[in-house]
């Protein structure tokens, strides 16, 4: 049961972090090595905000701010100079996310860190004890989750994100730009990212090098769902968050062996079966 | 990408001949200038520094016969390099009655047969794929030391390793060459701590000359352009009969073979192992190296190595005080650095590694034509 509630939170708040990884490569061709970074900033920043005295809920929004905002930075000044070599985009970025990580250990320190949770008190669901904050995180991640869909498939700017992640060329030829949806979909991807960051700040730990374990998992998630597809972006994390808990629950150290376990998922679909669950035929 | 695969391969032989012809002299005075440099150079902690160094040449270099060559850019090369490392420490914390040399070539079997393990589910892999593939793995082993951390020791690594001295071939070897340099009776002279730092450095120096050197051979020669080959085009070289399969595993293999060499030896100077050894900072510091000093060519990370260690582990300390409170704002400079020079120039300071790198335009023309090529 503790597997059952507590995977299914874990699936909604790495769901957040997969999406914006898997729709900034769909759309822009791009792999953010430093996707992870952002998941970093949203809870490094909401910890700063509410060590400074702020509200949380204050806290919170600036957290999610300021992985848009670098977002928004990592586009307009790194990638988009060299969108089209993917070598470098992959390097670039993977420099920033070392220089985020060194930023955060020269002004936070390498000790871990804990946000206050957002509500207090335990709640008790199918018999399992769960802090009250741990259900928000996996209610706020869900109804995210399903707005960033209903956007993706309803709406208008939707349609434009779909249309450049199926034929970039054909979808310039009906007047839409790109680089300006690689932006906007990159910022949001950044704010996904950030806020699974936020939610999980008050029963996560906070390090300088916790932007790993959740790009590594988006990146299993992206090769288990099949590249580009959303649908199996989402079933893919429901497979990876259940499984993190089931190692963390069920095996002895599961805690520290769950990144062992994403790789191996990894290792194996790619061996296996590359074009993932979903995915039509491997490109 | 075709038609510049079809006139790449004779202008890269030509330029390889080139290369090699006259620049033998030159390239050998390199090591015999590091070779006497212990004779005028009194300052130890330099020459710790630049031992350090010549161990990360061997990581570039070895880097670069995987990544610079094929074009299967390794994002993860510090797995490598820990794995020898570990391997030898774990030698020394269980059975240290195996000699030193025993132990190394361990590690570069554990290395080499973990070249295979990687190797082999990532030979359908490119770019992204294979970077992340690679980042991921390096991850996993930190995770490994922890969750056997009675055995590998977390967070605080292995301590107490046998050093180069207790070698059996190391330490004369050393020894003998640091009497050769230095005089017997200077060398005599010095405190055991100086003599030990004097025996690292001649081995670490010999064992870069072997490993690059070897390298070098290989990369510059009909092997090397087969490797280059697949990064060009690997239709293209498969059609032309290159078994890719092979060489491409090879490549894997013997980097990871060469980089665990590197790693085994770098952990019997250090005396311990630590998670740095497997961390991503030292799989981008290497990147780092390769991008500054120009991938594919062997020797172009190789003396980026030397310029980039010594900065960070010895004139970066003596520069400001920040960098000694706070190490990690040297790699954060360095990351900062290789990041404006992405941007800002491209194709300009680092032409080698981007042009080859990225599969766009060919590698083997001259740096002139290749700046003004369009991507």
């Amino acid at each position: 049961m503790d597997v059952l509630v507590q995977g299914a939170i874990t699936s909604a708040t790495i769901a957040l972090v997969a999406l914006g990884f898997s729709l900034v490569y769909g759309v822009g061709g791009i792999v953010n090595l430093a996707h992870g970074s952002f998941f970093m900033i949203g809870a490094y920043a909401a910890y700063a905000a509410s060590e400074a005295d702020m509200p949380l809920l204050v806290a919170a929004v600036i957290g999610v701010a300021a992985a848009m905002l670098a977002g928004v930075l990592l586009d307009r000044l790194v990638i988009a100079p060299i969108r089209h070599q993917e070598v470098a985009v992959l390097i670039a970025t993977l420099a920033v996310a070392i220089l985020v990580q060194s930023g955060v250990q020269f002004f936070f320190g390498g000790l871990e860190r804990q946000l206050p949770g957002f509500v207090e008190g335990s709640v008790s669901i199918f018999g399992v004890d769960l802090r009250q904050t741990e259900l928000l995180a996996g209610l706020m991640a869900l109804v995210t989750i399903v707005v960033v869909l209903l956007v993706l498939t309803r709406s208008p700017a939707g349609r434009m994100v779909r249309a450049v992640a199926e034929d970039e060329e054909a979808a310039v030829l009906v007047g839409v730009r790109p680089e300006r949806v690689t932006l906007y979909v990159l910022a949001i991807g950044a704010g996904l990212a950030g806020l699974a960051g936020v939610l999980v700040a008050p029963y996560g730990v906070l390090t300088p090098t916790m932007w790993l374990l959740p790009l590594t998992q988006a990146f299993a998630i992206v090769i288990l769902g099949g590249l580009g597809s959303i649908q199996g972006t989402v079933l893919a994390s429901v497979v990876i968050g259940f499984l993190d808990r089931f190692v963390a629950f069920n095996v002895k150290d599961g805690g520290i062996k769950i990144g062992l376990v994403t790789v191996a998922v990894i290792l194996a679909t790619l061996v296996l079966r590359p074009q993932g669950l979903l995915g039509k035929v491997a490109r | 990408m075709t038609d510049t695969a079809a006139h790449a391969k004779p202008s890269a032989g030509s330029r390889a001949k080139r290369f090699l012809k006259p620049n033998v002299v030159l390239l050998a005075l390199i090591p015999l200038f590091l070779l006497y440099l212990p004779r005028f150079v009194e300052n130890t902690t330099l020459l710790q520094a630049i031992s350090v160094a010549t161990i990360f040449v061997m990581f570039a270099a070895s880097w670069d016969i995987l990544s610079g060559y094929t074009g299967q850019v390794s994002f993860g090369h510090a797995a490598f390099i820990g794995t020898g490392a570990y391997t030898v420490a774990l030698f020394s914390k269980y059975e240290p009655g195996v000699s030193n040399e025993l132990a190394l070539l361990a590690g570069v079997l554990v290395a080499a047969l973990l070249g295979v393990a990687i190797g082999v589910p990532c030979l359908r892999l490119k770019g992204p794929y294979l970077a992340l593939a690679t980042l991921s793995v390096a991850g996993a082993l930190v995770q490994i030391t922890f969750i056997y951390k009675e055995q590998l020791g977390g967070e605080d690594g292995i301590a107490g390793v046998k050093n180069v001295q207790d070698g059996a071939v190391t330490g004369p070897l050393g020894e003998g060459l640091s009497k050769l340099v230095l005089g017997p009776l200077t060398f005599g002279g010095k405190s055991p701590f100086d003599q030990y730092i004097y025996v690292s450095y001649f081995v670490a120096l010999l064992a870069m000359v072997l490993v690059v050197g070897g390298l070098m051979l290989l990369g510059y020669g009909k092997r090397g352009l087969v490797l280059r080959s697949i990064q060009q085009d690997e239709a293209a070289a498969e059609a032309a009969g290159v078994p890719l399969t092979r060489y491409k595993l090879a490549a894997f293999v013997l980097s990871a073979a060469c980089a665990g060499f590197a790693g085994g030896l770098y952990a019997q100077i250090r005396g311990t192992v630590a998670l740095d050894l497997l961390s991503v900072d030292l799989s981008l510091l290497i990147i780092i190296i390769a991008a500054f000093g120009g991938a594919g060519s062997i020797i172009g990370p190789a003396i980026g190595a030397y310029a980039v260690i010594l900065l960070q582990n010895y004139y970066l300390d003596r520069a400001s005080d920040v960098f000694v409170e706070h190490p990690e704002l040297k790699i954060g400079s360095f990351a900062l650095l290789l990041i404006v020079v992405l941007i800002v120039a491209p194709r300009g300071l680092v032409p080698p590694l981007l042009q080859r790198l990225s599969g766009r335009g060919s590698p083997s023309r001259a740096a002139g034509a290749a700046l003004t090529e369009s991507a």
